[in-house]
């Protein structure tokens, strides 16, 4: 019988006390909650509810961007981006920052375009009328629910790899906590924690990072790769190389169609958002590469990773000690916090905006819609849950079903931005076969091509049937009042 | 016949010393002789066709162990090239993410190991893993087809920023 030493980093299962989990969890539930509720006194109205007034300024309109796209997707994936893929992937993973870089002058002409607007649903309507708007809400509901539960999942798993607590218990207080501030505070608690959140996400994440390059031999790690995993280094690794663009391409079509991000542009003083999302992108493009590189130092640590969507906190937590574990839990905690509460804010928008009214056929009062605010909002928090309750599949393979779907949608938010000449046929074609034969791509060969081969055949779709049937569009019928939407809906679909 | 029942007595004691003590050290050597032959199976052993390079791996949970490890070995020309090279995995859990696999075939094996640091169940039948990554050139053309999408898209919101600002100017 052979005899070896058990290694010590296995005999002590979790990291940190699940009684120590538990109580960052009741300190930082009440401080998000209360802090929710002390900026949202300001939400009075509909409008504040919703895009905080119209007035937010520079350094809350870039705390937010940043707090936003560092997810725990950020947190999770890159890490096993970096595991799957090696060096490429971590790079592939930072290039999610030029959807922020790409973002920034599209956020002006949109405040400009649509300076009383609320959801990108509404511009799509409006731009390109139903044809286009259909396609565009069944998206964009779909991307923000299987966002929504996969980072409910990813806060139940990290609650439970860090500390132990289920991951049924993890996952219910961190979806009830955000489901309550955002509640009480709409947009106003949203953007105010996210200021507050990105801080401490972006102090965390420096300690980790020179924590962990002082605990990390890299010549070592480096060393340890090319013998064990020589592909996690190759330069012409071959799905890596596919991901790279993917991903950058998943990025663009995240932001470009996502009403997190055009509700934030909206809330936005004017002049603001191009300036906030540039350097909301800067501060987040080296996130993911420290990220990443915790995944691939895990090999080289002898850390046994059975899960790669929990390899970059596990092995941040298990070489930085009690200490590191506390820092994790907090920093994951916030970034998942900021995610879930800008998504409930503005997937709520977009169903009382783009669902609710609509189906009335008249427009609300703003009692009515702050009241239905709420409701969704709980309905959103609600579901996602739920779906999150079985914990099926990994982080990526929920999100990464989207990817098709949001990047089909790049061109026809591009095109129907700048050109007068797209159509609604163009758009909604190019939604409908983008996603079609990403969706193929994605079962055919793998999440890591999808989101470009929408890119691609979606662009080739739009760019055909506009030069085919071009229109000329009027972009001043994008900043009428909302009370004649119904009116514009329908002389929009056939204009040209 | 005293030293008669004396022998008895004695003989009796001695038998019911060994069976207070007897019994539970053989129930333990046939568990772990049971644990040993029906060994650690992984869930699937064949995996055919890893085109990215990584795969995880599960197997059977053995009750007393408190980590596993599992190994590998690349075969050459139906040859092993070492004797468990590679340890890719130390953990509690009996599940593996094994990545950064070059083009090839591979055996993994799992070793369950107790507090003590004992082996105390192997894999009987190793997992066959075989790895041939896509195709260079059609990894290179669709990241060639990002590149120019890519391309297009910001020359499209330059030229729209541009135009943009010509008609505020305006």
């Amino acid at each position: 019988m052979n005899t070896c030493e058990v290694s010590p980093l296995l005999a002590q299962g979790t990291i940190l006390s699940p009684t120590a989990g538990y109580l960052m969890l009741a300190i930082f539930s009440v401080l998000w909650i209360a802090l929710g509720i002390w900026w949202g006194r300001r939400a009075q109205s509909y409008d504040g509810f919703a895009v905080a007034g119209r007035n937010v300024g520079l350094a809350l309109a870039t705390a937010t961007a940043v707090a936003t796209w560092i997810t725990s997707n950020t947190t999770m994936l890159a890490p096993q981006f970096a595991l799957q893929l090696g060096i490429w992937g971590a790079l592939a993973y930072s290039t999610a920052s030029f959807g922020l870089f790409a973002f920034a002058p599209m956020s002006g002409r949109i405040r400009q375009l649509m300076p009383k607007g609320y959801t990108a649903v509404e511009f799509v309507r409006r731009r390109y009328g139903r044809i286009g708007s259909i396609p565009f809400l069944l998206i964009s509901l779909f991307y923000a629910m299987t966002w929504l539960i996969s980072m409910a999942m990813a806060g139940g798993k990290l609650l439970n790899v860090l500390s132990g607590i289920p991951y049924e218990v993890g996952m219910s207080v961190v979806v009830g906590v955000c489901v309550l501030y955002t509640l009480f505070g709409g947009m106003y608690a949203v953007i105010g924690t996210d200021f507050i959140q990105s801080i401490i996400i972006l102090i965390g994440l420096v300690v980790v990072a020179i924590a962990v390059l002082l605990h990390v031999d890299i010549a070592e790690v480096h060393h340890r790769l090319e013998t064990e995993r020589p592909m996690l280094l190759s330069v012409l690794f071959p799905a890596a190389l596919m991901a790279l663009f993917n991903n950058m391409l998943f990025g663009f079509g995240e932001i470009f169609h996502s009403n997190v991000w055009w509700s934030r542009a909206f809330a936005m003083r004017e002049g603001v958002g191009p300036k906030a999302y540039a350097l909301g992108g800067l501060l987040w493009l080296p996130v993911p590469i420290v990220a990443g590189f915790l995944g691939l130092a895990a090999p080289a640590l002898g850390i046994g990773i059975s899960q790669p969507d929990t390899a970059g906190p596990l092995v941040a937590a298990t070489l930085l000690g009690t200490g590191g574990a506390l820092l994790v839990f907090v920093v994951v905690f916030c970034s998942l916090a900021s995610s879930i509460d800008s998504l409930l804010a503005a997937t709520s928008d977009l169903l009382v905006n783009d669902v609710v009214e609509r189906s009335v056929r008249r427009p609300l009062s703003d009692q009515d819609k702050r009241k239905l605010s709420m409701y969704c909002i709980i309905a959103l928090g609600g579901v996602a849950w739920a779906v999150a309750w079985p914990n099926i599949g990994t982080l990526a393979t929920v999100l990464f079903f989207a990817g098709p779907l949001v990047g089909s949608c790049i061109w026809p938010i591009v095109g129907g931005l700048y050109l007068k000449t797209p159509g609604p046929v163009a758009a909604g074609s190019a939604m409908i076969i983008g996603s079609a034969l990403g969706l193929v791509a994605y079962f055919a060969i793998g999440w890591f091509v999808a989101s470009l081969v929408g890119a691609a055949v979606s662009g080739i779709v739009f760019a055909v049937v506009t030069l085919a049937s071009p229109n000329q569009f009027d972009f001043s019928l994008l900043s009428e009042p909302s009370d004649r939407i119904g009116s514009l809906d329908e002389s929009n679909t056939g204009m040209s | 016949m005293r030293l008669a029942v004396l022998f008895l007595v004695i003989l009796a004691f001695q038998a019911s010393s060994v069976d207070a003590e007897g019994p539970s050290a053989a129930d333990s050597q046939t568990d772990l002789q049971s644990v040993n032959q029906s060994g650690v199976q992984f869930e699937q052993s064949e995996f055919d066709n890893i085109q990215e390079g990584y795969l995880t791996l599960r197997w059977n949970d053995v009750p007393t162990a408190v980590e596993y490890r599992l190994h590998s070995d690349q075969i050459y020309s139906d040859q092993i090239h070492s004797d468990r090279g590679v340890t890719q995995y130390r953990g509690p859990l009996p599940e593996a993410f094994v990545s950064g696999l070059a083009d090839g075939t591979y055996l993994f094996s799992v070793d369950a190991i107790d507090d003590a640091g004992q082996v105390i169940a192997s894999t009987l039948n190793p997992a066959t893993v075989h790895v041939k990554h896509w195709s260079l050139r059609f990894a290179l053309a669709l990241a060639g087809c990002g590149l120019v999408v890519f391309l297009a898209i910001m020359a499209l919101i330059a030229k729209g920023a541009v135009m943009a600002r010509g008609e505020n100017d305006a």
